[in-house]
């Protein structure tokens, strides 16, 4: 859990600079503490990359669509 | 059997108008007599009841017999009926989980009561009770929200007192940023003076709490009466304490739109981009996210965990998630606590 709350800090700026980025937030991958990475739409996924893992922690792209107040 | 039902039936058709005068009397019908505590074959009158009282504090007239004819009675106390409301409505007095807004929004969900000092006030969003940052203190809260035909003044239910500030993005996607308080603070400061000068007791208090990232939507309203308000949550009941969330706990809500719904916490330590209206995105940081349990309008919802403890505050979502500030955040942006 701490290293991918590190590797969460270290990068999250960067990715949620990536347009289409809604979120960034920890969470389970296959059982393992990993990190989440929201994006608005499928179309995200084949014109940007996000390493799958860093340092061993797993990372995980999903779509979510755009969060807004509700 | 079905022959004896029918029986029972028509016998009850005439007797319920004369059990129906008892004042504790909430409802009659057919069911199998329970007789300590177990329920036997034996199909008798029931006669539910607010609260089962011995019947030496019962007037003479209240008495449900023991048998109606060869009918044996049963007398079960089930609390007073209320017809099921929904969260869209008038309600007074107000549970946690119904419609509620400041008056120049569409329509949020009150969250629940909270204690500072020794008021009591609802808490919901800043972008349900404050305008999303645009009111100022003392502004009318109504319920149900104007979308669901709340009035003003008719419908207030409570003031807007403190609200922590969102901090919009510049730039890009950004919209407007936070409107200067300063001036604010410096007319609070100055009439506060002036109000010590002439012996008031009362002072100003600047309602803005400043965060330096945005953690919380949130903000508290005085009700105008505390009779008007509940401390239970619509179709979920009493809180029981607050509690941290973590991963992989089971939740709930019950908001203005989708009523009670249920999640599990599935990313904690988020950082979300948030859109409120076309061009408006803030950055939040330490958010818990759920899956889809809310839509438009459940904002303001209090998120609790299966055993009622009070875990976040929801506020943003999309169709497949559900995000939410931790309660222990806004509790101490706000400084309040659970009545």
């Amino acid at each position: 859990m701490k290293i991918a709350l590190k590797v969460k800090r270290k990068n999250e700026k960067k990715w949620l600079r990536l347009k289409g980025v809604v979120a960034v937030g920890i969470g389970r991958i296959e059982d393992k503490p990993g990190i989440i990475v929201s994006v608005e739409n499928d179309a995200w996924l084949s014109q940007n990359k996000i390493p799958s893992i860093i340092d061993n922690v797993p990372i995980k792209v999903q779509t979510t669509g755009r969060i807004e107040a509700l | 059997m079905n022959s004896r039902a029918d029986e029972i039936r028509t016998k009850l058709e005439t007797a319920k108008y004369e059990l129906l005068k008892s004042r504790n009397v909430v409802a009659t019908g057919i069911g199998y007599k329970t007789v300590a505590g177990k329920i036997t074959s034996e199909l008798s009158i029931v006669c539910s009841v607010d609260v089962k009282k011995p019947k030496n504090q019962l007037d003479s007239n209240d008495l449900i017999p023991a048998f109606i004819q060869d009918i044996p009675t049963d007398v079960n106390p089930v609390g007073v009926l209320r017809a099921f409301q929904s969260p869209t409505g008038r309600f007074r007095p107000a549970p946690g989980g119904v419609s509620i807004g400041h008056y120049l929004i569409t329509a949020g969900t009150l969250g629940c009561l909270v204690k500072k000092g020794n008021d009591i006030y609802i808490l919901s969003n800043n972008h349900v009770l404050a305008n999303s940052n645009t009111a100022s203190a003392g502004d009318s809260v109504i319920q149900p929200g104007a979308h669901d035909g709340g009035q003003n003044p008719a419908d207030k239910i409570a003031e807007l007192s403190e609200f922590v500030p969102i901090i919009f993005e510049e730039g890009g996607d950004g919209g407007p940023t936070l409107p200067p308080c300063e001036i604010g603070l410096k007319t609070a400061g100055f009439l506060n003076t002036l109000a010590s000068w002439i012996g008031s007791s009362t002072r100003l208090r600047t309602y803005r709490i400043q965060q330096t990232e945005n953690k919380v939507d949130c903000a508290i309203a005085k009700p105008v009466n505390p009779d008007d308000v509940l401390t239970e949550i619509h179709e979920i009941g009493q809180i029981s304490g607050i509690k941290e969330a973590e991963l992989g706990m089971q939740i709930k809500k019950s908001g203005r739109t989708t009523g009670l719904t249920h999640g599990t916490i599935q990313q904690t330590n988020v950082t979300a981009r948030v859109s409120y209206g076309v061009n408006k995105t803030a950055l939040f940081t330490d958010q818990l996210l759920a899956g889809a349990m809310s839509q438009g309008g459940d904002s303001g919802s209090a998120v609790l965990s299966e055993d009622n403890s009070l875990v976040g505050l929801l506020f943003a979502g999309s169709d497949t998630t559900t995000l939410m500030n931790r309660i222990g955040n806004v509790f101490s942006a706000l400084n309040v606590s659970l009545p």
